[in-house]
């Protein structure tokens, strides 16, 4: 048979110390596979890490210093006032008049001062009462979060509330001329196109009111010494008697007016408050909670991009939520062979919860207090990666 | 006396087996050294899903719901290890700020030997939660 032969001659065929060599390089081989599974262990679990301090700071974000910001209608059913007239013989008759019903709407502001401490019944007209004292509420058109204060508004346009005092302007014309039923056709004509100023001014001065209830028969100035015609004179006379007699009967009523004009002046003003400029504060708040579970295998770990899906963007698939990206070096065994340490990079989503104002009108839209129930509203979509 | 070892016969089984020994001893640190570090991975995940837990149901039973996950979580993840679980709630200025979950497990070594381990150790994980507040 052939001998092997390598250069030097040495024969093949005598296999003493092979097992030994093999074994060295078995071993090698083995404990350069174990070096690298203890290498990506330590790359998995400090992954593991940044990508729990990556979600507590997402989650921070996402609930730190968020503001609810609501849309409501303010409705004032106002009731209806009670009106009766005592005639000669001392029968009272009384009727019910409709105050009519005031409607404010688009109130925008933060829920906390609007819904939560009741800044809503800011937006309530007074109501009249006697046969029905009515009702205030509120109705929520829609909630949104924000991460800033800086796109929020507040209040209603100055138009809704000029409106506002449109109608109560026409409905004060109305309960007023109701005061003294038999003669409401009169004082209807009085108050016509008046103002709630110029209302309550007649209201609360005898001679305005006196001038104008003359007037309304054409006697200008005081009937005794004005006109020649005795008859005329007579009966300017037992008209102005009669006018007399009316403003007394307006005595409890005399500050109906001023109510209105005290309850638009005190809305305006509530109106055309401003809203704190505060600013987002997400940022700190990731960062505190990032440093908070800081991965210790991990070297210069920290978080490199935060974007957020807030009210600007409240459209997207993604409103309301934060998304933060945060980076580590990783230690590594082999210095030598990776002179750069392992890199990685995470990602981590934080959705912003607030309650779900259409589960919330699902009972009927009609409120009073702040509102605490209803469902969950928690759908953005994972925004991870998207605008990295 | 000296002994002569004129005759190689049986010496490639000697150096089979203590071969074989090498080899069984290092695939068994092989495997330990896995285990280390999945559960070490575990006990991290457990303590983040739990804490996580918390923050989301902030305003409810949000401390129980966090250690009755940990409780489901560890159950699938590391069912014989029985880990102790803490989850509180830190205050700062008075007020709810953050929760705190903290996972530990007693690790033992080798337990398919000797069900108490060849030695061992403590694994634990920390995962801080925000306490979530809105205006």
């Amino acid at each position: 048979m052939r001998q092997l032969f390598i250069r030097g001659k040495t024969s093949l065929n005598n296999e003493r110390g092979t097992i030994i060599v093999i074994m060295v390089f078995v071993v090698m081989l083995l404990a350069i596979l174990f070096a690298g599974m203890v290498q990506l262990g330590i790359f998995l679990l400090a992954r593991d890490q940044v990508q729990t301090a990556a979600d507590a700071a997402a989650l921070a974000a996402a609930g730190s210093g968020t503001h609810r910001f609501v849309q409501i209608n303010v409705v004032t059913d106002r009731g209806v006032e009670k009106v009766c007239t005592t005639d000669e013989d001392g029968n009272t008759t009384c009727e019910c008049v409709e105050c009519g019903e005031a409607r404010i709407e688009g109130i925008v502001g933060n829920e906390a001062d609007l819904l939560d401490k009741g800044g809503w019944r800011k937006f309530c007209v007074p109501r009249c009462g006697g046969c029905d004292s009515g009702d205030c509420w509120y109705e929520l058109v829609r909630r949104d979060i924000m991460y800033d204060t800086h796109s929020m508004g507040w209040g209603t346009s100055a138009e809704n509330i000029a409106k506002v005092e449109k109608n109560l302007t026409d409905a004060t014309r109305t309960i007023v001329s109701y005061i003294s039923y038999d003669y409401r056709n009169t004082i209807s004509r009085m108050v016509e196109g008046m103002s709630l100023a110029k209302i309550d001014y007649m209201l609360n001065n005898k001679q305005d009111w006196m001038n104008r209830w003359l007037a309304t028969k054409g006697y200008y100035g005081s009937c005794p010494h004005s006109y020649v015609d005795e008859t005329i004179g007579a009966e300017c006379r037992a008209w102005y008697a009669t006018g007399e007699q009316q403003y007394r009967k307006i005595s409890d009523k005399r500050d109906i007016a001023r109510k209105m004009i005290d309850t638009i002046e005190e809305m305006r003003q509530y109106n055309s408050r401003k809203v704190p400029k505060i600013d987002a504060q997400y940022a700190g708040a990731a960062g505190r909670f990032f440093e908070a579970n800081l991965p210790p295998n991990a070297e210069d770990a920290g978080i490199v991009k935060i974007k957020a899906y807030g009210y600007d963007e409240r459209n997207s698939p993604y409103y309301p939520s934060i998304v933060v990206y945060a980076t580590a070096k990783i230690k590594t065994l082999f210095p030598s062979l990776f002179p750069d340490d392992f890199m990685t990079t995470v990602c981590a989503s934080g959705a912003t919860s607030f309650r779900d104002a259409e589960d919330q009108k699902r009972g009927g839209n009609k409120f009073y207090d702040a509102l605490t129930g209803g469902k969950w509203y928690r759908v953005p979509e994972d925004a991870c990666w998207v605008d990295w | 006396m000296i002994l002569k070892l004129r005759s190689e016969k049986g010496s490639i089984m000697v150096e089979t087996v203590a071969a074989c020994l090498i080899l069984i001893i290092i695939m068994f640190g092989f495997f330990e050294t896995y285990k280390l570090i999945d559960t070490k991975l575990k006990v991290q995940r457990i303590a983040r899903d739990a804490a996580r837990e918390a923050a989301i149901n902030y305003n409810g039973k949000g401390l129980e719901l966090a250690k009755d996950k940990a409780k489901d979580i560890a159950k699938q993840y590391i069912p014989h290890m029985n880990p102790s679980i803490t989850v509180y709630l830190n205050k700062v200025n008075g007020e709810d700020a953050n929760v705190v979950c903290s996972v530990t497990v007693d690790y033992r070594y080798m337990q398919y030997f000797k069900k108490s381990g060849i030695g061992g150790r403590s694994i634990n994980a920390t995962a801080i939660y925000p306490w979530q507040d809105q205006s």
